[in-house]
């Protein structure tokens, strides 16, 4: 069975590449405001582990559609000979540069593969597109229109009357704006229009959503790691006494700010390649919050729990470990563990606020003494980190791959803070950080349930 | 097993530092690039234990250059052999004091066991109550005991050593969070611990062989405390009960403990000196069921822990799990291999049209306009009055862009005005013609490209820009495009 694949053709600069880009999760296809951007055709195959399941091919676009035509016409033999016509017609000008665009991008087409025609449907139709289409129809391959969506005029129905004439299926997809459900929904449509494709085209498409879950699983292991390394990193400063002095306090306090601050960009860094983003930048204007440091009040702010949700968090963790004491004296306690054991869950979280990191002076057995700076100790801290973090995820994750803007926050960035974690997950998410806080063991399996808890907050 | 990779060159230890090393040097390379690398070597690996796995995966990756896991692996070598060495030499010095005899005074059976036996076994019980972790209740005890341990000190020593890199202290340190480290800390810890106090044990007892052999020893009992024979049969009995049964002849008779009893005031009531020296066996005896058996148990048990500890080490580390993950799930590739240039830019644009009075004949391209609105933009616009208009492109056929050159050509000479979609792209077609209405015009006449907006917007800079630029590739002086709003 041969693999699917498609051309991608139309006018020149009615969003081609952009599908590809979205398609391919490619952010490197080269996308331009000014036509002519696309010179050659340019394979993009989709590979399971090395196996093709489906090839899009970006071509240029028509540049002498009606020329193309009327050698067309001027060759016709009868509708049976018309897909030799076009072959023929590609080969008599494959060395004529007057026709190069042409030759491109019925190359694949007379190759085998699929045609997925590219309009723009914020624009008015005209009819000079009718003879690019009646080429495209005497090529005899199956093909899909597409209604791209550029900018804001809306001009779909008259499109959707035109093409039905060229073309039995005609989707609107916008290339810019859709999100990964409505990409893998294209894709399974592709399938339509030629059957013997099907199969191949669900693969790729299941296959697409594993490696989706896949690479979600992966930024929320890349953030909890970025948690667990953040809220466990101490720094060690020697000392000649066991007296330390302010500036080894402000040299061990500002080393462990940087450690986390280098971490925090290595994990965004991480997240990006993750999604297939290296080279997005963040947009400094529309998006302070993730840009601002980590340590500044302005995170605190915005990203850190209140004092009521601070103290609700602590007393419900102290609850647990109550009721456990409870349990164990068979209820002979009337709750009174999980009664005190929230009020001092409580309280020592509210006292834990402000104070950033924990200090202490070790002596060495083979002498001298060493600072020790850390853990970070401040209950507010590791919530500040897991909302930008989960913002920062959340944003390249359903960042669509045409897009050529820096990162900005949307009208929805607040869905994304950590204040909308439900009261459970909050818990959870305490009873951990609180280890992390008091250098308890954290093993594989903790990290474990701390990617799942985040990966289910993504 | 199908697929069994030879045994590697380097140790579990090293790997265990080498490789979270390498990976987080190894960031710097693009994810896709190390997706699909780690995935083409774990297809080929065929050993279903991840830590079997990840090596086979190093040994494919592995710089020739030796990394910081073989340096430490020879300190902590070095430092195995010294605590070895030091416990022998230390075993040796002690047995020689306990076994001393110059025969005036016999060897005291029980100053020999205090040295040898309860002494190690206190700092056994030491050992012991380093295994259980950092538990809050015996969080300051540990701490207070820790530099009495060998192993603690080596590993002071070793993190000293080992301090090149922050990443790689804390690894081996034992109060760490960091549940993987701490746990190879503590049983390395213990190792090196039970290394030396086997190094003691059989120093003491292969000296205590020596003398035995080759000098005359006799061994007495002797205590100012208030115990009778019996008492001390029944101690010795008791130490004894493990090897009664095996070797009853190391077990001292009551006869031979209530002969044995040593007065200094008494010096001289001695039993025979054959008899005396029947207590050797029970001695050599003791150091090896209470001294060297327990460390020996004890090592082995320490050194089978901290290579699951180093199994951990090197599993137990994120950059790890992502490496296991990326050999074990299917890589999906959608990008191309290489990308295309961009289109040359190219030499100027067009310049803008000028507003000036006259008249002028106009083509309405691909009926981006009506007639009417043509002459109302030509005359607000451009300030031209249009003469003659035709239309061309679209759906026309190439025939009908002619016969539309043709009239232009036969109407009153002047500036034509050229309509064109401005929401459309110029394309090659629509510079051809008007390269063919250079033609038919002359050189002398102005040939105006005004793109129109759709509907009642006004033509947007992008797209001024980029009809300005088409056309400008025809070189042409006379040929310009309307300017911008």
């Amino acid at each position: 069975m041969s693999v699917p694949r498609f051309a991608i053709v139309g006018h020149p600069n009615k969003g081609k590449s952009s599908i590809v880009a979205t398609l391919a999760e490619d952010d490197a296809v080269a996308i331009s405001p000014h036509p002519g951007t696309t010179t050659l055709s340019r394979a993009y195959p989709m590979r399971l582990d090395g196996e093709t399941l489906y090839e899009l091919i970006d071509t240029p676009g028509f540049q002498r559609a009606r020329e193309t035509l009327a050698w067309l016409e001027a060759h016709d033999r009868g509708a049976g000979e018309r897909a030799a016509v076009v072959r023929e017609f590609a080969e008599a000008h494959s060395a004529d540069p007057r026709f190069k665009d042409e030759c491109e991008l019925l190359k694949p087409i007379v190759a085998g593969a699929g045609i997925l025609y590219v309009v723009d449907g914020s624009r008015p139709y005209g009819r000079h597109y009718e003879a690019e289409m009646e080429v495209l129809r005497w090529t005899g391959r199956p093909r899909m229109a597409l209604i791209n969506l550029i900018s804001t005029g809306d001009h779909v129905g008259e499109w959707r009357a035109a093409l039905a004439q060229y073309f039995s299926i005609v989707r609107v997809f916008d290339a810019v704006r859709a999100d990964f459900g409505k990409r893998i929904d294209l894709l399974r449509a592709f399938g339509a229009i030629d059957e013997s494709w099907t199969a191949a085209l669900t693969r790729a498409a299941d296959a697409l959503e594993d490696d989706r879950e896949r690479r979600k699983h992966a930024a929320a292991a890349e953030i909890g790691d970025l948690l667990v390394d953040s809220l466990s990193a101490t720094v060690v400063v020697p000392l000649a006494t066991s007296a330390a002095d302010a500036a080894a306090l402000t040299s061990g306090r500002s080393k462990l700010q940087e450690r986390v601050r280098r971490r925090e960009r290595d994990a965004r860094r991480s997240v990006q390649e993750i999604y297939r983003h290296a080279a997005l930048a963040i947009d400094e204007s529309t998006a302070a919050y993730l840009v601002a440091d980590v340590f500044s009040e302005q995170s605190f702010s915005v990203f850190g729990l209140s004092a009521g949700q601070l103290a609700l968090t602590g007393a419900a963790s102290g609850a647990v470990a109550g009721t456990l004491i409870d349990v164990a004296l068979g209820g002979a306690s009337l709750l009174l563990g999980a009664g005190i054991g929230a009020a001092i869950g409580a309280a020592g979280t509210l006292a834990g606020a402000g104070r950033l990191a924990k200090v202490s002076v070790l002596g060495q057995p083979v002498g001298g003494y060493e600072l020790r700076v850390g853990p970070i100790t401040d209950p507010n801290f590791p919530w500040v980190l897991l909302g930008r973090a989960l913002l920062h995820a959340n944003l390249v994750a359903e960042r669509n791959h045409a897009r050529r803007e820096s990162l900005a926050l949307d009208a929805h960035a607040g869905a994304h803070l950590a204040d909308g974690i439900d009261a459970e997950r909050r818990r959870e998410l305490d009873g951990l950080f609180r280890r992390l806080r008091n250098e308890r063991e954290v093993d594989a399996a903790d990290r474990g349930a701390l990617t799942t808890t985040i990966a289910e907050l993504l | 097993m199908i697929g069994a990779m030879p045994q590697p060159a380097t140790t579990l230890f090293e790997d265990a530092i080498d490789i979270p090393s390498w990976l987080e040097a190894d960031r710097a390379t693009p994810h896709a690039v190390r997706t699909r690398r780690d995935r083409e070597i774990g297809l080929t690996l065929h050993d279903r234990d991840n830590v079997q796995r990840v090596r086979g995966w190093w040994r494919k990756v592995a710089p020739k250059e030796e990394g910081a896991g073989a340096r430490l692996g020879r300190i902590r070598a070095a430092l195995t052999a010294i605590l070895a060495a030091l416990g022998t030499a230390l075993g040796v010095s002690v047995a020689l004091a306990a076994f001393q005899y110059d025969g005036s005074q016999p060897v005291n059976v029980v100053r020999l066991i205090a040295l040898l036996v309860v002494v190690p076994l206190l700092f056994l019980l030491v050992s012991l109550l380093l295994l259980p972790g950092r538990l809050p209740v015996l969080r300051g005890l540990q701490d207070l005991i820790a530099p009495l341990n060998p192993g603690a000190l080596a590993l002071a020593v070793f993190r000293r050593l080992a301090r090149a890199s922050p990443e790689l202290s804390v690894a081996f340190d034992w109060r760490t969070g960091r549940a993987s480290a701490g746990r190879f800390a503590k049983w390395q810890l213990m190792r090196w611990s039970q290394v030396a106090a086997v190094g003691f044990n059989v120093g003491a007892l292969a000296t205590a062989v020596l003398l035995v052999t080759f000098t005359d020893l006799a061994f007495r009992w002797s205590t100012t405390l208030d115990l009778d024979a019996q008492v001390v049969t029944r101690i010795v009995h008791a130490i004894a009960w493990p090897w009664h049964t095996f070797v009853p002849s190391a077990v001292p008779s009551a006869e031979l403990i209530a002969e044995s009893q040593f007065f200094r005031l008494d010096a001289g009531a001695l039993a025979s000196g054959r008899a005396l020296a029947a207590w050797w066996p029970f001695t050599l005896l003791t150091i090896v069921t209470y001294g060297l058996l327990p460390r020996l148990v004890l090592l082995i048990f320490a050194s089978a822990r901290l290579r699951a500890a180093e199994r951990a080490l090197l599993l137990d580390d994120a950059r790890v799990t992502a490496l296991v993950d990326r050999m074990g799930s299917p890589t999906v590739e959608t990008s191309a291999a290489e990308h295309a240039e961009s289109a040359a830019t190219p030499t100027a644009d067009a310049a803008d049209y000028r507003e000036a009075k006259g008249r002028a004949n106009a083509i309405i391209w691909e009926g981006c306009v009506s007639a009417p609105a043509a002459r109302a933009h030509a005359r607000t616009r451009l300030g031209l009055e249009l003469v003659a208009i035709v239309e061309a492109g679209g759906s026309r056929t190439l025939g009908a862009d002619k016969h539309a050159l043709d009239a232009i050509g036969s109407s009153e000479r002047g500036t034509v005005v050229v309509f064109t979609p401005a929401w459309e792209p110029p394309l090659l077609e629509l510079l051809d013609f008007l390269g063919e209405l250079r033609h038919r015009a002359g050189a002398e006449h102005s040939i105006v490209v005004a793109p129109v907006a759709d509907g009642t917007r006004a033509m947007t800079a992008v797209e001024h820009e980029t009809w300005a630029r088409a056309v400008g590739r025809l070189r042409d002086p006379k040929l310009y495009v309307e300017a911008g709003a």
